[in-house]
C-alpha cells in the first residue's frame, strides 16, 4: 500500500494538462495549486489513514484476487461486512478531513464494473471480466487512485446521444482498430480527476441499438494523449490565494475539487476497454454504480455533518450562548438528522447481497432513500447550523484586515465572544462553518451520485407499489383480484 | 506479557481509544502493549472498540482475548473511568498472572 507521500509523489511523475482560469499549468506543480492541493491533501489521507494502527481496521481490506492485505478503496466486497466496513471508513474519514476525500467514485464503479461485466460475458460470450481482473490486480497492487467517470455534459437534455446537434455531447468511440478503440467527448463534475492516477470510463445512461457506440466502458490514464481537464471555479475560491483563516478548511477544501475532462480522440488499449458497444448492459453498469454511490452519501455526509455539528456548538460556546435551550434543542435535532442519513447507509449495506460474480451489492431501494435524504436533510442541517451560528457567518471580516496593523485590533476587539476564547479561534471556527454550511457543499448533496429525481426513478421500479395497493385492498376489506390485471 | 492493541477504526469515536491504550502504558509499563497489526505476537489481544456497536475485526489469534467498548470489559459493565484498572485487572485473569 501506498503512504500519502508516496501517493503525492506518483502524482509529480504525471504528464496532465490542467487548465485554471484558462492558464495551463505545469504538469508537476498541479498538486501544489493552493485551488488543489486541499482536495490532494484529503485524498491523500485516504493512504495515510491505512498506515495508522487507528484507522487500519476500517481502512485495509484482503484482496480475493491475491490474499495480499490491500487499501479498502481498492477491494471488491465479498460480504455484506465489507459493504457495512465501507460505510463506517468513509464517516471516519469524513470526521478527519470534514470534506469529500474523492476515492469512493472510482471505487464504487470497479466494484458496479465487476459484477456486470462478469453478466456480459456469460450472456454475450465476451471476456470483459477477466480483462478488468488483470486491470483490478495493477490497481490494488499499485493502490492507485481511480477517478470514476459517468457524467457526460449531455447536451440537450431531450434528445438521445446520437439525436444530439453536436455527436460529442456523450463520449463516444469514434474508431476501433486491431490495438484498441479512440474516444472522443468529455466527461462532467469529475472528482478528484486531477490528484488522479487513472480514469474508468463508464456510459451515462442506458442506451438503445443507435446509441451502441455510446455504450463504452474503459480505464486510462489522466495525462494520456489527447486527454486534459479544466478545474471547476468553487464559491469564494479565491480566498484560498490569501490566508488559512477565510479559506475555513484550509488543508482539506470544500468538496471534491471538480473539473470538466475533455477526451480528444484518445485511445485506449483493448486489455483495458471493458464494455464496447453492448448497450445492453448500459443501464445495469450505470444502475449498479449508482446505487453503490448512494450507498456512501449517509456515510460521508455524516461525518461531514458531525463536523457541522461540533463547529456549530463550538461557535455557540465561543460566543457565550452555547448553554441556552434553544440551542441544544437544535443540536439535538442536527444530531438526529444526521444519524437519519447514516441509518440508511448502514441499512442498505446490511441488505446487500451477492451478485452473480460473487461481489457484494448493496440493497438499492434504500441505497436510493439515503441519497434521496441527503438531498433535503443537510439543506435542514446546514440551516439549524447557520441559525445557531448567527449573521456573523455572513459579515465576518476578513484575516487580511485582523491582520492589518493599522485596524486589526478592532476586529480583536469586536470579534472576541466570551473573553478567555481568542478572537481567532472564533473566527477560524465561524469560517469553518460558513464554508461548510453554503454553496458547493449545499449544491453537491443535492446532485452528486444523481439529482433528486433520479431516486425518485428507481422507486416506482423497486418499491412494489402494486402489492401496497393490493394490501391495502384486503385491510379494507376489497378484494384485491378485482383490480389485477 | 505481550499485550496486542486492536482498534477498531474509530468512525463514531465515543471514546478515544488510542488515549486509554497510552493510559494503560503508563500505568502498567511493565506490560508490552504494541499494535497487534504491526506484530501479531502477543499473550493476550485487547480489542479496544471506540463505540458501543462493538464492530472491530476479530482477528485470527488463539490466545485469551478481551472485549472493550467504553462502556465494557468483556460485556461486563464498566464506568468510563474504570475501564483501565477494569482491563489491568482482566489481563491478570485471563493471562493468569493474577
Amino acid at each position: 500500500m501506498k503512504t500519502g507521500q508516496e501517493y503525492r509523489d506518483s502524482l509529480r511523475t504525471r504528464n496532465i494538462k490542467v487548465y485554471i482560469k484558462g492558464q495551463l499549468l505545469d504538469s508537476k506543480d498541479v498538486i501544489d495549486h493552493p485551488f488543489i492541493k486541499g482536495h490532494v491533501n484529503s485524498a491523500a489521507m485516504t493512504y495515510e489513514l491505512a498506515q495508522d494502527p487507528q484507522f487500519e481496521d476500517l481502512m485495509t481490506a484482503t484482496s480475493h484476487l491475491t490474499g495480499k492485505k490491500i487499501n479498502r478503496f481498492t477491494h471488491i466486497h465479498q460480504s455484506v461486512d465489507d459493504l457495512v466496513k465501507k460505510v463506517k471508513m468513509l464517516r471516519m474519514i469524513s470526521l478527519n478531513t470534514g470534506t469529500c476525500y474523492q476515492r469512493c467514485v472510482g471505487f464504487d464503479a470497479v466494484n458496479a464494473v465487476y459484477s456486470v461485466t462478469f453478466e456480459m460475458d456469460q450472456k454475450l460470450g465476451t471476456n470483459y471480466h477477466e480483462r478488468l481482473k488483470k486491470y483490478l490486480l495493477r490497481w490494488q497492487e499499485e493502490d492507485l487512485m481511480v477517478a470514476g467517470a459517468m457524467t457526460d455534459p449531455k447536451g440537450d437534455r431531450s434528445l438521445r446521444p446520437s439525436q444530439q446537434a453536436d455527436p460529442d455531447m456523450f463520449v463516444h468511440v469514434v474508431k476501433k482498430d486491431d490495438k484498441g478503440i479512440y474516444l472522443r467527448g468529455a466527461k462532467a463534475h469529475m472528482t478528484g480527476m486531477v490528484n488522479s492516477h487513472e480514469m474508468l470510463i463508464m456510459p451515462t445512461s442506458g442506451y438503445g441499438e443507435e446509441d451502441k457506440d455510446y455504450a463504452v466502458c474503459c480505464a486510462l490514464p489522466v495525462d494520456a494523449p489527447g486527454v486534459f481537464h479544466i478545474f471547476g471555479r468553487q464559491t469564494n475560491d479565491d480566498r484560498k490565494m490569501g490566508g488559512e483563516i477565510d479559506q475555513g478548511n484550509a488543508r482539506y477544501g470544500v468538496v471534491g475539487g471538480e473539473c470538466l475532462t475533455i477526451l480528444e480522440d484518445v485511445f485506449v488499449p483493448w486489455d483495458n476497454v471493458f464494455m464496447c458497444g453492448e448497450y445492453q448492459f448500459s443501464g445495469m453498469l450505470v444502475e449498479r454504480f449508482a446505487c453503490y454511490h448512494r450507498q456512501n452519501y449517509g456515510a460521508c455526509k455524516g461525518g461531514v455533518s458531525d463536523i457541522v455539528i461540533g463547529a456549530a456548538a463550538t461557535v455557540a460556546d465561543m460566543s457565550g450562548y452555547g448553554k441556552a435551550t434553544h440551542i441544544k434543542d437544535k443540536l439535538n435535532e442536527m444530531i438526529h438528522l444526521a444519524e437519519t442519513v447514516y441509518c440508511c447507509a448502514i441499512a442498505c449495506s446490511a441488505e446487500g447481497k451477492p451478485t452473480a460474480a460473487g461481489n457484494y451489492y448493496v440493497d438499492p431501494l434504500l441505497a436510493n432513500v439515503g441519497k434521496h435524504n441527503i438531498t433535503k436533510i443537510i439543506y435542514e442541517i446546514d440551516r439549524l447550523a447557520q441559525d445557531v451560528g448567527g449573521g456573523i457567518l455572513a459579515t465576518l471580516p476578513s484575516e487580511e484586515d485582523f491582520r492589518s496593523p493599522e485596524i486589526g485590533k478592532y476586529v480583536e476587539k469586536y470579534m472576541r465572544g466570551v473573553a478567555s476564547v481568542p478572537t481567532e479561534d472564533r473566527m477560524r471556527m465561524i469560517r469553518l462553518l460558513e464554508v461548510m454550511t453554503g454553496g458547493v457543499a449545499l449544491v453537491e448533496s443535492m446532485h452528486g451520485a444523481g439529482s433528486p429525481q433520479a431516486q425518485k426513478i428507481m422507486y416506482s421500479k423497486l418499491s412494489g407499489l402494486e402489492n401496497k395497493k393490493k394490501a391495502a385492498m384486503k385491510i379494507a376489506g376489497v378484494d384485491p383480484s378485482k383490480y389485477t390485471k | 506479557m505481550r499485550v496486542g492493541v486492536k482498534f477498531c477504526g474509530h468512525c463514531a469515536p465515543r471514546m478515544d481509544m488510542v488515549q486509554l491504550c497510552e493510559a494503560l502504558r503508563l500505568q502498567a509499563p511493565e506490560l508490552g502493549f504494541h499494535y497487534f497489526v504491526q506484530d501479531p505476537e502477543a499473550d493476550v489481544l485487547l480489542i479496544l472498540n471506540a463505540c458501543q456497536a462493538e464492530c472491530a475485526s476479530r482477528p485470527t489469534f488463539q490466545g485469551p482475548v478481551i472485549w472493550v467498548s467504553p462502556g465494557t470489559v468483556d460485556h461486563w459493565p464498566t464506568p468510563p473511568e474504570e475501564l483501565c484498572s477494569s482491563i489491568l485487572r482482566r489481563i491478570q485473569e485471563v493471562s493468569g498472572s493474577g
